[in-house]
């Protein structure tokens, strides 16, 4: 059976009275890359944090490599939205990899030489260790994220996340990243994206279609079709939406 | 200024080292307070400990660990008060802070008010310091918040700096930044505590705030920042002491000022961030790129020479600037001024106008290989001829292509132009 | 448990603010008499035995306040509003009250300012330039001057008690007399280069120029001031050479100000001779409740310090 990167079971996220996410479930392949769809509110960014943890779930469970999901063994490495980061904060690109390996070591653990070479062979791989001492303001949008894959592979996760890295970034940094995205999983690591370019959908080998449920997830070149694209982005959105459409024309007449 | 200095060494060493211990860990806590965003928090902690101050002072006097158990309460009840009105209410931000402390504020006067009269209760201490005032149990206590503030932050160094920089990442390894935040605001509160001695509640903030403003000036490195201000924080205190003594101004403002006048100074002077550093490397920049235009319209023209209104209508600078930067340009050698207003390129003129001329078309080669728009291409190659470093990189990655994507000859490095 | 503390403490605030503000009404007939109000306890009690049965004595400030920086309450302009008589010292010293007694008092009523007299020559100020100091208190020969002055502000008010204002006032003067020979008497005992008294601010200077004692601080005229670190480093200079035995704290002044005092006896080597009134009588049933008692208390205490 191949291994499960990635299961999660009944998910269920609300925000105050709000639903965002309602009872999403799937599992993922590892060795994939996958790119997560769906139009703006469409709770994305809130599968990503509810999976990180980061935001309380009303109710549903992770699964990391069958296992639930502790932080503390790092196997999950999120890479952020450019415009979440201070780029004035006082740290150099090896600092910032170095960071990564932080999540074995604990409250007072400080890295040591293992610590620092890994650091050293993530910026290698992919093509930064040039710019180790350089202060993270000094880099082009493509370099930037590419110190931020860096550091997860020093963290050496098993599993990428992404949050909308092609977000004003141009078309050469796209391929960049796409190319780094091809190599990693090539290496056996699990990609998940954040990514609203349906443009680019046929470089990743899954989809996953959201839009407050779960539409639809598998190899996008038999999930993203028609069909389910309506379902997606489509006028209807939610099902109250829907019920919003159908009394107003109920009304109209 | 050598007497104030004998004076305070010979007579107030305690309270010199209980000011500069306050620095210390002010400068320290105050890096993470600029990098958080926390320094309206650091403001209303200062004030909203007034009230938990008097009742300490009701209940047991002014011992400094009355006070500072008393200040601490204030401080966490605070803090709590804000998050809960920040879950709870509408209230966001800086309003939440700015209402819970000023609140407290104005209950810590009306209970000053309350105390039995004639218990002396010295408001504008509070307010103003009295560093002059400390003995050795106050110092015992600035050793302990000093030695606790540094110590904390140079053990937790890793996930502090984590979790300050990227706290979803830190959520994600298992750091908490929550916690992290709990810690960084205890530490916060400790340090504005026992800073109310040395520069009152009104200063402790600029206290603060200006060691670690000031070595962000100079150094791209929080661990580099974190010990600038250790050392710039003490130096501060210290040096405003001792300014204080010669003088004769108020001890706690002193040192505020000089911790102030500081940061106006890096400012302005610092080599990589300062106003004047970035001024003088503008203007040489601007200065470069208008040379290089000049020698470039020169290289154009027949004769390669030209008059100067000929040359202010190609290259659009002013021919004030023209000929000022001709004069230079003349004793560098660049170029002859002639009679009758007109410069002409020399034969070291012509060199650099040919180095020139091959930058912009390698890189004209290289941008239209990664596919720019065929119109942006020459625009782009102006801008960039300037940068020459790379040219010999893009040479040689390009396989030293001969003519450019209009067709034109590429200079080669060694190569002398046809004067003909 | 957070609502607990905060109803807690507005609860002590509100309580604070009532409890021990009101004063004991001790005789009924008093009740009913005209009220003279005086600023600081000093004036209070020198008026108190002047007035009799006739008017109820009143004084807006408690043992132990600091006139400097007195921070005025509702109640005293009320206080104020219905007074016969109202007495000041005058000079600034009470700064803070005087808009409130301008706005308050009564039209027909009278209001003294007991130091501004011809009679009196205040010293100025060598901080503030152009500001007087206002401690007259401290020379009995202007005490004598504030009954007088007090004596006529009572018989303005009530000219049916002229004779029994200045049969008071003639017992009082006699009493002060016999206060100023004992005083000349204890200051005579002490060593001419020992006459040196050092408190926390200056409040000491008619006392100084009366009595033939120098007079060092650590601060000026008024408590309202910052101590400066070069004015510090001087008194500490100045107390070393002449080899100064004693410094004084202040029952009126606030904590962090008599910190200071100890710190320079602990840099030089003076002793803590005790504590003085200055700006306020004790409480009445201590040493130093009435004029006369304070007064006598700080010579005793400055005579033995400095012996």
């Amino acid at each position: 059976m191949q291994k499960l990167a990635l299961e999660v079971k009944n998910l269920t996220v609300s925000y105050g009275s709000k639903t965002i996410l309602r009872n999403v479930t799937f599992a993922m392949p590892a060795g994939i890359s996958t790119s997560i769809v769906g139009p703006n509110g469409a709770g994305k960014s809130t599968l990503l944090q509810a999976c990180l943890d980061m935001i309380e779930r009303d109710s549903g469970e992770v699964f990391i490599f069958n296992r639930l999901f502790d932080p503390k063994e790092g196997l999950l490495a999120y890479i952020p939205q450019k415009e979440a980061i201070d780029w004035d904060f006082p740290v150099t690109v090896k600092d910032v990899v170095l960071m990564g390996r932080s999540a074995g070591l604990g409250w007072l653990g400080r890295p040591g030489k293992k610590d620092r070479e890994l650091a050293h062979d993530s910026l290698e791989q992919v093509g930064m260790a040039d710019f180790a001492g350089r202060h993270i303001r000094a880099l082009s949008g493509g370099q930037q994220q590419r110190v931020f894959i860096a550091r997860a592979l020093a963290q050496q996760a098993r599993v990428l996340v992404m949050d909308e890295p092609f977000a004003g970034v141009d078309v050469n940094t796209e391929n960049t990243i796409l190319e780094l995205m091809d190599q990693l999983c090539d290496e056996g690591k699990t990609v998940i994206m954040v990514n609203h370019d349906l443009e680019i959908l046929d470089r990743f080998d899954w989809v996953i279609m959201l839009n407050g449920t779960l539409i639809a997830v598998g190899p996008t070149g038999e999930i993203f079709n028609e069909r389910n694209r309506q379902l997606t982005y489509g006028p209807t959105l939610t099902e109250i939406a829907r019920a919003e459409e159908i009394i107003q024309k109920g009304v109209a007449r | 200024m050598i007497e104030a200095v004998r004076i305070v060494l010979s007579g107030y060493g305690l309270e010199l080292a209980a000011s500069m211990l306050v620095g210390m860990a002010c400068g320290v806590i105050g890096c993470f307070v600029i990098l958080r965003g926390m320094a309206m928090v650091g403001d209303a902690i200062s004030h909203a400990v007034l009230p938990g101050v008097v009742v300490a002072f009701m209940l047991a006097g002014t011992g400094p660990l009355a006070l500072f158990l008393g200040a601490m309460a204030a401080g966490v009840l605070t803090t709590v008060l804000i998050n809960l009105i920040q879950s709870n209410s509408r209230i966001k931000g800086d309003s939440a802070i700015g209402l819970v402390f000023t609140v407290f504020f104005a209950v810590g006067v009306i209970l000053i008010s309350a105390l039995p009269r004639g218990t002396h209760f010295d408001l504008k201490c509070f307010l103003f310091g009295n560093p002059l005032a400390v003995s050795q149990p106050d110092l015992w206590m600035m050793v302990i918040v000093a030695a606790m503030v540094c110590g904390i932050v140079f053990l937790l160094f890793h996930p502090l700096r984590a979790a300050s920089f990227d706290p979803v990442m830190a959520a994600s390894i298992g750091l908490r930044p929550k916690a992290v935040h709990y810690l960084v605001m205890f530490l916060l509160a400790a340090t504005v505590v026992a800073s109310l001695q040395a520069v009152g509640i009104i200063m402790v903030v600029a206290m603060i705030i200006a060691p670690g403003a000031t070595a962000y000036q100079w150094t791209d490195r929080l661990g580099v920042m974190l010990a600038l201000a250790a050392v710039v924080g003490l130096f501060s205190a210290g040096l405003g002491f001792i300014v204080s003594f010669w003088q004769n101004w108020p001890t706690g403002p002193a040192m505020t000022v000089v911790a102030g006048g500081l940061f106006i100074l890096s400012m302005f002077f610092s080599p990589r961030y300062g106003i004047i550093a970035s001024t003088v490397r503008r203007k040489k920049n601007t200065r470069h790129i208008a040379v290089e235009d000049l020698l470039k319209a020169l290289a154009r023209l027949p004769e390669f020479s030209a008059t100067v209104d000929r040359l202010a209508d190609s290259t659009g600078l002013k021919a004030e600037r023209i000929r000022s930067l001709g004069r230079n340009l003349s004793k560098k050698g660049l170029i002859d001024v002639l009679e009758r207003d007109t410069f002409r390129l020399t034969a070291r003129g012509e060199e650099q106008a040919r180095g020139m001329l091959r930058t912009h078309r390698l890189w004209e080669v290289l941008l239209s290989k990664a596919g720019i728009d065929e119109a942006q291409i020459h625009p782009m190659a102006e801008r960039l001829e300037h940068a020459h470093e790379l040219a010999d990189q893009i040479d040689l990655a390009l396989g030293s292509p001969e003519l450019d994507p209009h067709g034109r000859k590429i200079p080669r490095k060694e190569e002398k132009e046809d004067r003909s | 448990m957070l609502r607990k503390a905060l109803i807690f403490m507005t609860a002590a605030a509100f309580l604070g603010g009532c409890g021990p503000g009101e004063k004991d009404r001790s005789s009924a007939e008093l009740d009913t008499a005209p009220l003279l109000v005086a600023t600081t306890t000093i004036i209070a009690d020198i008026a108190k035995n002047l007035a009799g049965e006739r008017m109820r004595v009143e004084s807006i400030m408690r043992p132990g306040e600091d006139p400097h920086i007195y921070d005025p309450r509702p109640s005293d302009a009320r206080l104020i509003a219905r007074s016969k008589v109202v007495l000041t010292n005058g000079l600034h010293l009470e700064g803070t009250l005087d808009d409130i007694i301008r706005n308050n008092l009564a039209a027909d009523a009278i209001h003294a300012a007991l130091a501004e007299d011809s009679r009196i020559e205040p010293i100025e100020s060598l901080q503030y330039k152009g500001a007087p100091d206002p401690h007259c208190w401290f020379s009995i020969p202007y005490v004598k001057i504030y009954t007088d002055r007090a004596m006529h502000a009572l018989i303005q008010a009530d000219p049916e008690g002229e004779r029994l204002y200045r049969e008071n006032a003639r017992k009082y003067l006699a009493a002060l007399d016999s206060l100023e020979s004992s005083t000349r008497e204890s200051i005579a005992r002490i060593p001419p280069g020992r006459r040196v008294l050092v408190t926390a601010h200056d409040a000491f200077h008619y006392f100084s120029r009366e009595y033939g004692i120098k007079v060092l601080n650590i601060i000026g005229i008024s408590t309202d001031m910052e101590p400066r670190p070069r004015d510090l480093e001087n008194l500490i200079s100045l107390i070393n050479e002449n080899k100064v035995p004693a410094v004084f704290i202040e029952a009126s002044v606030s904590a962090s100000l008599n910190n200071l005092v100890r710190k320079v006896s602990q840099k030089t080597g003076a002793a803590v001779g005790g504590t003085l009134y200055s700006d306020s009588l004790g409480e009445p049933a201590g040493p130093a409740g009435t004029y006369i008692d304070m007064f006598r208390h700080n010579v005793k205490t400055i005579t033995e310090s400095l012996m």
